[in-house]
């Protein structure tokens, strides 16, 4: 019995040989390679169409390709034979629709033959972006870290965070505008509220408006974005009345200077040039902006306390600034001043998080050495 | 022609006397500046997103009978008309709606592709690099040690350089362990000296382009603007 | 309603926000989502406009002696959009190219006369950068000067060429990627705890 098989394995695998060498012999003459699949990480609105002319151009000079959506004809897709890939995405308007493709040869005389092959495939709408995954995954670790530690600074264990220069200046800087009985300008950087540095810098105005408030000590706070102005208000209204100060706060003291890159820099520098601050905080996303902004602060001998999280800007600030935040320290400031038990909860997740990945990364390095790249898969996909 | 080369060369120099300090010429051209751009912004929102996002699409989804796109479209509007309740003192809180949407959108937004980009994408690149070639790799080492050269060095070094830079550096941030802990004593130094080479190198690098865009302003007032008006003048 | 609903939002918003990004079959709804976005944000223009005008009609309201350039701002604004609105509606007229011109002759001038003067902060910014004496000083230093010449270097002096691409490939490399790691988690951790509710400062503050 299995003598039998194992004779009809040979048979049928040497006839599967022989077909092929066949095939490959009497080459079509009007040979294509037509794919046709559902558009990877997409909400199946579209198919994918690759196709590959394999005769010479002197023999097809020209391909059409007509596309079917539902039965329906589509359009014809033109190809001149460049013996090159042709890509082509075909939108479908809706989920679960049948897409066929037809192709067809034009000869040297133009005359249209076939169809010389057909391929048919359906869209569909995925449900996770298979690249995506990893960082999914990654992120609700965070989050579910962040969950245990604000558990445990609610029982009132204590986290310890160290020294930062920068936000440590921030009480003298204060206290030398009152001493000087000049303003302090706040500069809450010159991007849009979609960027979180934006709210990490609003997150700081809280805690510095309340000292300015505390101190009696002039504010001006020039913005660039509408949105961004509504909530600036709102935190620097709130943090004089928590100071107790309701009395010296003026809505005038948050205001939108103008509304474009240099326009707003022109606006700024001329404001500071006039009202000759004393401290100037530039806290957020920067351009190139920032040194206009810091050299002009320096010109009026502001102190200036910057901070952002644009690489580009950094270089900059620390060669312009007394002090500067540097990337990630932008955002640990609303803990760090706050001193609010959850969310030093969340920077000390947000480190041990960094733990993990440092780990990983050492490991992935290890595991490379030896050729190994699974590892570095799992974690960095 | 003239008359607008001659305002937007008048306007430049307006700028540039900020540099010798605060004089009227300079209001007026800031000024100036920033009534133009918030009345072109103005113009933009009009006709950008109030026509086109709202007017327009609203219009279109009556006449198609589409109306769970229309429904969609004046919800948007209504949230974002609650952003006028601040003109009025009483019901000012209620502007707060439109802000923790927006917010909480795009906080929510930025949560998965900054963790792919700006760490997974970026730890990969420090384990192998775009060759897919390992940034740690024995056998650089040992070929510079077969025949050592300075082309051989850097290969050999370049790589492990990096991965320690890009270790140090992220053990330098680490916010709740103590300055006396050795792993972060360690660090330091390194990590400052990687800072500061950084730092140094593209202050460097962006200086040469700044120097260039003085250059091209006064190319428009010399080599543009002027022979206009000499052949205006002349001719 | 003034604390718990803002937050319940920005939590729904939020979940919504994770979603569109892990989920393709939502690509459609992401469009409308960012439709959304915009709309919203174009309404807080009111706000800016209206804050702008306040602050003008404080100065002219005290007499500042700077009142003038407050007028100069106002009419610019009006001007820019009234030629702009009418033009909107009137392609081709003489309103759309005046404000063309406005734009190409009044703007843009502007933009790179105040792009161009960072040719001189930079040179100043860098006068008193090297100026310092610190360790840390003096390799920014050694750094950013070897860089700029590297930049420009001809015939023997081409080996700053060399260490330029060196230092750019290596430290740089190193530098500016552990800080964007770091900056990351930054930005993750903080988008968590708003969605999360636990940083309400945007709120304003305060319980």
């Amino acid at each position: 019995m299995k003598k039998i098989l194992f004779l009809a394995l040979v048979v049928l695998v040497s006839l599967s040989f022989a077909a092929a060498v066949k095939a490959e012999e009497e080459r079509p003459l009007y040979g294509c390679e037509l794919n046709l699949y559902d558009t990877p990480n997409d909400d199946g609105i579209s198919v994918e169409l690759e196709f590959m002319p394999l005769s010479s151009p002197d023999e097809v000079p020209q391909y059409g390709i007509d596309l079917y959506v539902d039965g329906v004809f589509m359009n014809t897709l033109t190809v001149v034979n460049a013996q090159a890939l042709f890509i082509y995405t075909v939108p479908t308007d809706k989920r679960g629709a049948e897409v066929r493709a037809e192709v067809f040869a034009y000869d040297a005389e133009g005359t249209r033959q076939g169809p010389v092959q057909v391929e048919k495939a359906i869209s569909t709408a995925q449900w996770y972006y298979s690249d995506r995954i990893g960082a999914f995954i990654w992120s609700m670790l965070f989050i579910g870290l962040i969950m245990i530690l604000i558990g445990k600074a609610k029982k009132g264990q204590d986290i310890f965070i160290r020294r930062i220069a920068g936000l440590e200046a921030i009480d003298d800087a204060v206290g030398r505008a009152t001493e000087m009985g000049r303003p302090v300008f706040y500069i809450p950087g010159t991007s849009i509220i979609d960027d979180i540095a934006t709210l990490a810098s609003l997150n700081i105005l809280r805690p510095v408006a309340q000292q300015v408030a505390t101190y009696e000590t002039p504010f001006s706070v020039p913005i660039k974005d509408p949105v961004v102005l509504t909530v600036a208000q709102d935190i620097v209204k709130e943090a004089y009345m928590a100071a107790g100060r309701a009395d010296l706060h003026d809505e005038g003291m948050v205001y939108l200077a103008s509304v474009g890159q240099f326009d707003y820099a022109a606006a700024v520098n001329g404001a500071m040039v006039r009202e000759k601050p004393a401290t100037v905080f530039l806290l957020g996303m920067f351009w190139a902006e920032s040194l206009m902004l810091a050299e002009t602060a320096n010109t009026v001998g502001a102190i200036q306390i910057a901070g952002t999280d644009a690489t580009s800007q950094l270089p900059f600030f620390i060669a312009a600034c007394d002090y500067t935040l540097i990337g990630e320290e932008l955002y640990a400031a609303s803990a760090y001043m706050s001193r609010e038990p959850l969310l030093l909860g969340t920077l000390k997740a947000q480190d041990m998080i960094k733990g993990a990945v440092i780990f990983a990364m050492l490991l992935s390095l290890v595991f490379m050495l030896f050729g190994i790249d699974s590892v570095m898969n799992f974690f960095f996909q | 022609m003239l008359f607008w080369y001659t305002v937007a060369v008048l306007l430049s120099l307006a700028i540039f006397s900020f540099l010798w300090k605060d004089n009227p010429l300079y209001k007026f051209a800031e000024h100036l500046f920033v009534g133009t751009m918030v009345g072109y912004t103005i113009v933009m929102v009009f006709s950008q997103i109030i026509m086109r996002k709202i007017v327009d699409p609203i219009t279109l989804a009556v006449h198609n009978h589409q109306y769970l796109n229309l429904i969609s479209l004046i919800i948007a509007t209504l949230i974002g008309l609650l952003y006028l309740s601040r003109f009025s003192q009483k019901a000012q809180w209620v502007s707060r709606y439109p802000i923790s949407i927006t917010v909480g959108f795009w906080s929510g937004y930025a949560i998965v592709t900054s963790f792919k980009t700006n760490i997974l994408t970026q730890v990969r690149g420090t384990v192998v690099d775009d060759m897919g070639a390992p940034l740690l790799n024995g056998e650089l080492l040992g070929d510079f040690i077969k025949s050592p050269s300075w082309s051989s060095l850097d290969l050999a070094v370049s790589g492990p350089l990096l991965v320690f830079g890009v270790i140090v550096v992220l053990i330098y941030f680490f916010f709740s362990i103590k300055n006396e802990n050795p792993m972060v004593r360690f660090a330091n130094k390194p990590a400052l000296l990687y800072l500061m080479l950084g730092f140094g190198a593209s202050f460097g690098y962006t200086f040469m382009g700044r120097i260039s865009l003085f250059i091209g302003r006064m190319n428009f007032i010399f080599n543009e603007w002027w022979p206009l008006l000499k052949q205006t003048i002349g001719g | 309603m003034k604390r718990t609903l803002p937050l319940a939002l920005a939590f729904i918003f939020g979940l919504i926000g994770i979603a569109v990004q892990i989920v393709p079959a939502l690509k459609g709804f992401l469009n409308t989502m960012l439709d959304w976005m915009a709309i919203i944000g174009s309404f807080a223009l009111a706000l800016g406009v209206s804050s702008l005008t306040r602050h003008h009609m404080t100065k002219i309201r005290r007499k500042h002696k700077d009142m003038f350039f407050s007028y100069v701002t106002f009419v610019t604004m009006l001007f820019m959009m009234i030629i702009g609105l009418i033009g909107y509606f009137q392609p081709e007229s003489l309103y759309q190219r005046l404000f063309g011109n406005m734009y190409n002759y009044v703007r843009v001038p502007l933009d790179a006369s105040m792009f161009a003067l960072l040719a001189f902060f930079i040179t100043s910014a860098a006068y008193r950068a090297f100026r310092a004496r610190t360790w840390l000083a003096t390799v920014l230093l050694v750094a950013g000067v070897v860089v700029m010449m590297g930049r420009v270097a001809f015939g023997p002096f081409m080996i700053f060429n060399d260490i330029t691409a060196w230092l750019m490939k290596v430290p740089t490399t190193a530098a500016m990627r552990g800080l964007t790691i770091g900056i990351g988690l930054g930005i993750v951790a903080t988008s968590i705890k708003i969605v999360l509710g636990i940083e309400r400062s945007y709120l304003g503050g305060g319980e």
